[in-house]
């Protein structure tokens, strides 16, 4: 019952967060306006907004070291969900799989040891800054488990993850590693929009109301 | 201890600041990418000056009392209580950042530290923490509508000796105009030009003569500085309503501010929004001059300026208040020799006494020795011999750095060279 409730639960609450975040801002009051020059004209936006998200243009400029880890991260965020698609729509691209794995675990160890050996970096980490890099290392390390450990059927996986698409659920696969996975997926949705990993949404606001006014 | 908190809850739900410093609190991934932008932290690479640890200062006491997460798992997710010591050592670190925003400028979440360090020197005031200076400076203005104190008729002596000046070097009769109804340009200098920086006021008189210009001084508002703007909104507000309602009394078309940052950008950028819609234009005087060169409206020999000089871009002229053409057209058009520094611009770094720093003579080893080392560096790599700055506060800050580093350097003002250069025709 329970792996059946937690995924929709688990959506359901990761919409609403984001939700409540972006409304909470958008509906912010005028502020006095901080801005910071140059203020880029519309198309010059985008073209700032782009070079940010594809290349972390700043970061690769000013700061190579935490660019390394963070940039691959991002980069097999991007992996891992594109076959994750695809492995859904029933022509899985297992490679994508691969790489973003494989990115992701290498990024985010990355700035965990970063983040442990460099002194500025670790003067200002927490154990917050720990755990969210670990979250992505703890699920990297139990998916390698559930692909490479042989007792796990992947069509069966498909197969309830389908069920909750169409509102038909299954039962899911009851191998531990899987459920431990999907567990982790599920903490992380419901964590992400009220976690410090809110740059999804609130780097918007950032740039389009407070850095380059309203 | 109490009125901290209390004032930090005020703070969260201050409209004027809710949203930035909701998102600067909430969002920052600490990732140091600020530190490589401050110039405080540059100079030593000491930890004490990092951006984002000094932020924390204040946001590890903010998730203490205000978020779920911060009162339920306290140290873990980085939540601590305020107390005697980090109290003593947020008055320390947030008076040694100069607010430049440099770190804001390639955050690349967006994360604005001056915010964060505004705030606290808000709740610090709050608290009753604030430099001598700063609450006298206030005070003085509120009282006398200049922050040194200066009564009318000791002001009615500065100027007038100084048309005196002017005759005697360009053989006119120069006048700073007083308290003229419905004049163009009604002009507010910083009012330490007229003591510290003569040459730039009477650049800017002898500008404006030139260009036939129908303007006035206010001898109710000789002082636009607003130093409000580094430390508590009460004063902040206060200020620009005191501003406004006396600039209105004149009914110019436009509001032209003098050489100084920090009062361009309050008034260009803020002062609608706290002291309701006026119905004149907020100008630079960089901007005016820049335009009566491009109009053609006064001529100038470059030849008066033959020293290499270079541009130092006060943060709140280039980087927040968007004037970054216009002081070079103008350097272009006086002088021979006009170089960069590098980087210029918005990019340009702080002097080392922006944020009130330079007002505070307790922060004078610190101004020179950390937070002012960039910008002595850049003036050297230029091989000028002129700085020009156009804001009060850098030109002190500056000066005093040439003294300590013994550079072979003058600071002066835009219009000091502008003045120089004026063709009479």
């Amino acid at each position: 019952m329970l792996t059946v409730i937690l995924p929709y639960l688990s959506i359901l609450l990761f919409i609403m967060g984001t939700a409540y975040r972006f409304f909470k801002w958008s509906g912010a009051p005028r502020h006095l306006p901080w801005v910071l020059y140059p203020i880029p004209s519309y198309p010059g936006q985008l073209q700032y907004m782009a070079s940010e998200i594809l290349t972390f243009r700043t970061l690769l400029h000013y700061n190579l070291k935490v660019w390394v880890g963070s940039y691959l991260f991002h980069i097999g965020l991007a992996f891992f969900l594109a076959w994750f698609l695809t492995f859904l729509a029933g022509w899985p691209m297992n490679i994508l799989g691969k790489i973003g794995g494989i990115l992701i675990l290498g990024g985010a160890t990355y700035l965990f040891i970063l983040r442990l050996i460099s002194r500025s970096m670790r003067t200002v980490s927490s154990f917050v800054e720990f755990f969210n890099l670990g979250i992505f290392i703890l699920f990297t390390l139990t998916g390698i488990c559930v692909v490479y450990g042989q007792r796990v059927d992947l069509v069966e996986i498909r197969d309830f993850f389908l069920g909750l698409l169409r509102f038909a659920p299954k039962t899911p696969p009851k191998e531990t590693s899987f459920l431990i996975l999907l567990f982790i997926a599920e903490g992380f949705l419901v964590y992400l929009p009220f976690s410090k990993m809110v740059h999804y949404i609130s780097k918007y606001f950032s740039y389009h109301r407070v850095k380059w006014g309203h | 201890m109490k009125k901290f908190i209390q004032a930090m809850k005020e703070a969260k739900d201050n409209d004027l600041i809710k949203l930035p410093l909701d998102l600067a609190l909430g969002t920052c991934a600490n990732c140091n990418n600020c530190a490589e932008q401050c110039s405080v932290y540059q100079a030593t690479r000491e930890e004490a000056y990092l951006p984002a640890l000094r932020s924390d200062l204040l946001r590890r006491v903010y998730k203490k009392h205000f978020t779920l997460a911060g009162k339920l798992f306290g140290k873990l997710v980085g939540a601590e209580d305020l107390d005697e010591d980090r109290l003593n050592l947020m008055a320390e670190s947030f008076y040694r950042c100069t607010m430049c925003r440099r770190c804001a400028l390639e955050c690349p979440l967006g994360i604005d530290n001056m915010l964060i360090t505004r705030t606290a020197r808000t709740l610090l005031t709050r608290a009753g923490i604030t430099p001598k200076i700063l609450d006298e400076s206030v005070d003085a203005q509120l009282k006398t509508g200049n922050v040194s104190k200066i009564p009318p008729l000791a002001f009615i002596d500065m100027v007038e000796f100084l048309e005196g000046e002017m005759k005697e070097a360009t053989g006119r009769e120069i006048h700073f105009p007083r308290d003229r109804c419905s004049p163009e340009i009604l002009l507010i200098p910083p009012v330490v030009d007229f003591i510290m920086n003569a040459e730039t006021m009477m650049g800017i008189a002898e500008t404006l003569y030139a260009a036939g210009a129908d303007w006035t001084l206010s001898t109710a508002l000789i002082d636009s500085a607003n130093f409000g703007v580094f430390f508590d909104d009460d004063s902040l507000v206060k200020i620009a309503q005191l501003f406004v309602e006396e600039a209105k009394k004149l009914k110019p078309k436009k509001v032209v501010i003098g050489e100084c940052g920090h009062a361009y950008k309050a008034a260009n950028k803020f002062y609608d929004l706290l002291s309701g819609p006026f119905p004149f234009q907020i100008q630079s005087v960089l901007e005016l001059t820049a335009s009566y060169l491009q109009q053609g409206k006064i001529k100038v020999n470059p030849e008066a300026n033959r020293d290499p000089v270079t541009l130092h871009d006060p943060c709140n002229v280039a980087r927040m208040g968007g004037i970054v053409e216009e002081p070079r057209s103008i350097l272009q058009a006086v002088c021979k020799d006009f170089r960069e520094m590098n980087p210029h611009g918005v990019e340009n770094y702080c002097c080392g006494g922006g944020g009130s720093l330079v007002l505070i003579e307790e922060l004078h080893d610190f101004r020179m020795e950390v937070s002012g080392k960039k910008k002595v560096e850049q003036i050297r790599a230029t091989g000028a011999r002129v700085v020009a700055a156009p804001c009060a506060n850098c030109k002190k800050q500056l000066a005093e750095l040439v003294e300590y580093y013994k550079l072979d350097v003058k600071v002066m003002g835009v219009h000091d060279l502008v003045g120089r250069a004026l063709v009479w025709e």
